[in-house]
């Protein structure tokens, strides 16, 4: 009986429970066809409503992630250090020659002397390969209503391990040397600019010259490969005094990098090393750049030569660590640098230069040189050839470095080096 | 067994009743009494608002390397990229942006006339001339100089010189692209085009300039002489310059294209959901404003009718129509990001045997031009210089909100506001003029694919306005289909009938439904649009509109 009883409880517990659902269906069932009982807000109720929220919760503006730590690091005075141009900075990279490695020092330059009329600037700087190098530049380029100029070069240059391979066209690879070059030099260039694009000038300069056993890398030194008639100037140098003077058309629409326009420049030096008469000579160096545009200066035809003439005073010679070379990362890229050696050189190159991206413009590269003795031999025949392709990245429309590989009879050499081909 | 029936029952009661009520509880009507609202309530005042700093490399690298539309919905907490999450949060139901301190519904309501064009922000404030102008600060911007200076009543300006190789290019460029988007909407600065002698300027006690080092120093004669000497003058002697006035309030400095002001209350829109800065893709595109970034705004705290609250400018359009400010604008600007991996690869791949149009399509050498060209302009595709997340978010309501205003602008209007840039070469004012007419006119192609709007009742009949003329859309063009709509479930149930375009017809025979949907078709075109109308009178009035691509 118990047992039926509780049933019978149950029973009477869920059907009242059913009448209470269903009651509650019923009230519920025309409020939610739209008779709210609350009146519904307003769109601009509902905008300050949010407001409310936003006020309860509000917060001092958040920078964004990282953001505030580049802010701090731009500012910092180290950081400004690096990335300045003007004061005291660090200068990287820009030595003299090929194959120092890696190099940084202390820089100061201002631009703002004399009511912007001169200009100075001082570096030192180490490489990793122990090569040493200091310039100081005074320079005034803005005379006489901007149509004239004058500079005044200080250079101490002290390279570990120049190469040579020997004289001339025929020298072998496998001959490859070093030698330790340091110079003091001064130079003194003043110019009138005749027109925007014309100008010519005066140079001269005295350099002081020392050249010794390699300090860095891991070729035999040069003398113990050649001698005084392989290798003029080997074991004796002199201080040379040099003057001339030069002309130059430049029409290019930008110098850091040309899209149009052309450069053409000929500069000719007379050099004596004084009373000992050992090592004078003359030097025309010429050069021919142009380039062609088309679509809308996203390509660019590059066409650029060379030449470096000299001719040794009498009964007096070209002393090597001066004449002119090719191999390297300007002209012969598929050969190492200073490949040849020679007192005349005459070059070519050719860049089809595609622009990829606004960051990344790209080059397909031919070029062709050639040493030679005699001023005679003055012609395209036996060059030497090589090709490749380039990567140059940029920024603000300038190549900042380039990677340029080149191919040759004598394998293939990657270059990095900073700014424009040419 | 009989009591276990019972006790289904009764739970499966409860829990039907529950799912029910749950499923119907959401809503809010969808349009509310006062939709559709053309103006924000009055800004919340606020006692002070923080400097904002924003760091330009950051920017740079933040938003070419970070910023992408998945990123954007995903952070905002949607479900879908393409879901109905991701569309524009600050729109009012007919898809219009009520006026605010971010924008303030001007061309696009209310043609204005070109005399209003042409004045943009204001033109009655130019630097005066009859008094010297003192020279606040200056600096050196490569060959371009930079001055702050104050007129004789006071007023500051910035006075920004144009290339020495490409005069009238930024100046021109600045003053025109400020009055369109002013009268777009935004918040603009006054800027002029002025002509002054080098004794107009004279320097303050304590000015000073900013050197090449980044060092301050006393400011000279000499040093204006100097900043001065590579530009051209006039054959009066003057100088040309563009004079911007400063912006009225306490410069609080730029805001961002994403997230929220914190200190802001009235701030409650997520920038990248903001159909004005979204839909300010298509007015850049429009006009080549390439660097439209966080850098280039600028937030003011100002006081009016006893309120403080924050306003937001977007500034320097130097770097618009054919000026990259300190150069001509690289043809590959507006159609590639700095850093875009993609096409960078195809020129790799191709040897750059592949030339994109805009390597191709060219513009003439007009004084003051600069590259600017519509043979390229595909508007669709067009980029800033590095990812704007607002314009990433851009979707085709967005595109159509700004497209049908910037196809308001007519020919003349163009010419008017064009004008004001003050190109000495006639031939550069009319390839200007020209371009924008015909970049317009790709924007209209491009984003009004079905070009009706202004939806509204007169006369019993729902009435709209075709956008183009030269594409008129007619009501006989049309197919309107007619549905009684329920404002809470949010469901349409069609009526039975014809009633054409007679809204009072179709109110008749509803049976007394609150709310009305006409679906509109006008083939060809695909998209279709449907009106809301609210029972207001016989007729009714528009209360929604929503579009389907």
């Amino acid at each position: 009986m118990i047992g039926v009883f509780v049933l019978k409880e149950s029973l009477i517990i869920h059907w009242r429970g059913v009448w209470l659902w269903l009651s509650i269906l019923c009230f519920l069932m025309p409020l939610s066809r739209g008779q709210t009982p609350t009146p519904t807000p307003t769109r601009e109720e509902q905008i300050e409503a949010a407001r409310d929220a936003k006020e309860k919760a509000v917060a001092s503006s958040d920078t964004r992630r990282f953001e505030q730590k580049l802010l701090d690091l731009e500012n910092n005075r180290w950081v400004q250090l690096v990335n300045g141009a003007e004061g005291f900075h660090v200068r990287v990279g820009g030595m003299r020659g090929v194959g120092s490695g890696f190099s940084l020092g202390p820089a100061y330059q201002r631009s703002d002397l004399w009511g912007e009329r001169l200009t100075f600037s001082t570096s030192a700087r180490a490489s990793l390969h122990h090569w040493y190098q200091g310039d100081m530049q005074l320079a005034m380029p803005k005379l006489w209503q901007e149509r004239a100029s004058v500079e005044l070069n200080l250079q101490y240059s002290n390279l570990g391990g120049l190469g040579y391979y020997g004289q001339g066209p025929d020298s072998r690879k496998e001959d490859r040397t070093s030698y330790g070059f340091e110079e003091a030099r001064v130079d003194f260039r003043p110019a009138l600019h005749v027109t925007r694009r014309l100008s010519a000038g005066g140079v001269g300069g005295f350099r002081a010259i020392n050249v010794g056993a390699a300090r860095s890398g891991s070729y035999p030194s040069s003398e113990q490969l050649f001698n005084a008639t392989t290798a003029p100037g080997l074991f004796q140098q002199g201080d040379l005094w040099t003057a001339g003077g030069f002309a130059k058309y430049d029409n290019r629409d930008s110098a850091g990098h040309p899209t149009s326009g052309g450069q053409y420049r000929v500069q000719y030096t007379r050099s004596s090393d004084g009373d000992s008469r050992r090592y004078g000579f003359d030097q025309t160096d010429l050069l021919v750049q142009h380039f062609i545009p088309f679509f809308n200066h996203k390509r660019v035809i590059a066409l650029q030569g060379v030449s470096t003439l000299t001719s040794a005073h009498s009964d007096q010679v070209v002393p090597f660590y001066l004449q002119p070379t090719v191999g390297g990362p300007n002209y012969l890229r598929g050969f190492q640098a200073y490949r040849f050696t020679g007192n005349n050189i005459v070059a070519f190159n050719a860049e089809y230069r595609w622009e990829a991206a606004s960051f990344l413009e790209m080059a397909l590269f031919a070029d062709a040189g050639k040493v030679f003795q005699r001023q005679s031999q003055w012609n395209i025949h036996g060059m030497e050839r090589s090709y490749g392709f380039g990567f140059r990245f940029k920024m603000q429309n300038t190549p900042i470095f380039r990677i340029d590989t080149g191919f040759s009879r004598e394998g293939f050499q990657i270059w990095l080096r900073s700014g424009s081909s040419f | 067994m009989a009591s276990q029936r019972l006790l289904f029952l009764t739970a499966g009661a409860a829990a039907l009743t529950t799912a029910w009520l749950v499923a119907a509880e959401p809503s809010l009507p969808r349009f509310l009494a006062d939709d559709p609202i053309w103006r924000e309530p009055p800004p919340r005042s606020i006692p002070s608002a923080k400097k904002q700093v924003v760091d330009a490399l950051y920017d740079f690298y933040e938003n070419s390397f970070y910023a992408t539309r998945r990123a954007y919905v995903e952070s905002a907490g949607s479900a879908s990229e393409d879901g109905v999450s991701a569309a524009a949060q600050n729109v009012n139901t007919v898809g219009g942006v009520p006026d605010s301190p971010w924008y303030v519904n001007r061309h696009g309501m209310h043609p204005m006339t070109n005399q209003e064009l042409a004045r943009g922000p204001g033109d009655s404030h130019p630097p005066t001339p009859d008094a010297p102008w003192k020279v606040i600060a200056a600096k050196q911007d490569g060959v371009s100089p930079g001055f702050l200076v104050e007129d004789g009543k006071g007023d500051r300006y910035l006075l920004k010189f144009d290339p020495p190789d490409y005069p009238e290019l930024a100046s021109a460029a600045d003053v025109i692209v400020s009055k369109i988007l002013y009268a777009a909407g935004y918040n603009t600065p006054e800027n002029y085009v002025v002509y002054f002698p080098e004794e107009q300027l004279q320097i303050d006690a304590g000015s000073t300039w900013k050197n090449s080092r980044g060092g301050r120093e006393k400011l000279t004669k000499a040093v204006i002489e100097r900043m001065l000497r590579h530009q051209p003058k006039d054959d009066q002697q003057r100088y040309r310059a563009l004079a911007s006035r400063f912006i009225p309030g306490e410069i609080l400095g730029p805001f961002l294209y994403e997230g929220l002001r914190g200190d802001d209350p009235n701030d409650v829109v997520r920038h990248q959901f903001r159909r004005d800065l979204r839909g300010l893709r298509v007015f850049a595109a429009w006009t080549n404003h390439t660097d439209a970034k966080s850098i280039n705004t600028l937030d003011s705290f100002v006081q009016e009718g006893g309120r403080s609250f924050i306003r937001h400018y977007l500034i320097d359009f130097g770097s618009s129509l054919g000026s990259d400010s300190l150069r001509p604008k690289d043809p590959r600007l507006g159609h590639e990001y700095f850093l875009e991996t993609k096409p960078a690869g195809m020129q790799i791949i191709t040897l750059g045997l592949y030339v994109p149009l805009w390597a191709r399509a060219d513009a003439p050498k007009y004084t003051g031009v600069g590259q600017f060209e519509a043979e390229s302009f595909v508007p669709q595709e067009w980029k800033p210089n590095y990812p704007n997340p607002a314009f990433l978010m851009m979707d085709q309501d967005d595109a159509f909100w700004a497209a049908k205003q910037v196809a308001r602008f007519d020919d003349d209007q163009i010419r008017a506001m064009v004008a004001t840039g003050q190109y000495t070469d006639p031939r550069a004012a009319d390839w200007v003029t020209k371009t924008l007419i015909e970049r317009r006119d790709k924007i209209a192609d491009a984003y009004l694919t079905l070009p009706i709007d202004a939806f509204r009742v007169e006369n019993g009949e729902l009435k709209f306005d075709s956008l183009l003329p030269a594409r008129p859309v007619r009501p006989e063009n049309c197919q309107i289909r007619w549905s009684t709509y329920d404002n809470v479930a949010r469901s349409s149930k069609a009526l039975t009938g014809s009633f054409g375009w007679s809204s009072a017809e179709a109110f008749a025979a509803s049976g007394g439904a609150g709310f009305l949907e006409a679906q509109i078709d006008c083939p060809p075109q695909t998209p279709s649009v449907s009106v809301f109308l609210r029972r207001r009178g016989d007729a009714g009035e528009v209360a929604g509109v929503e579009r389907r691509w």
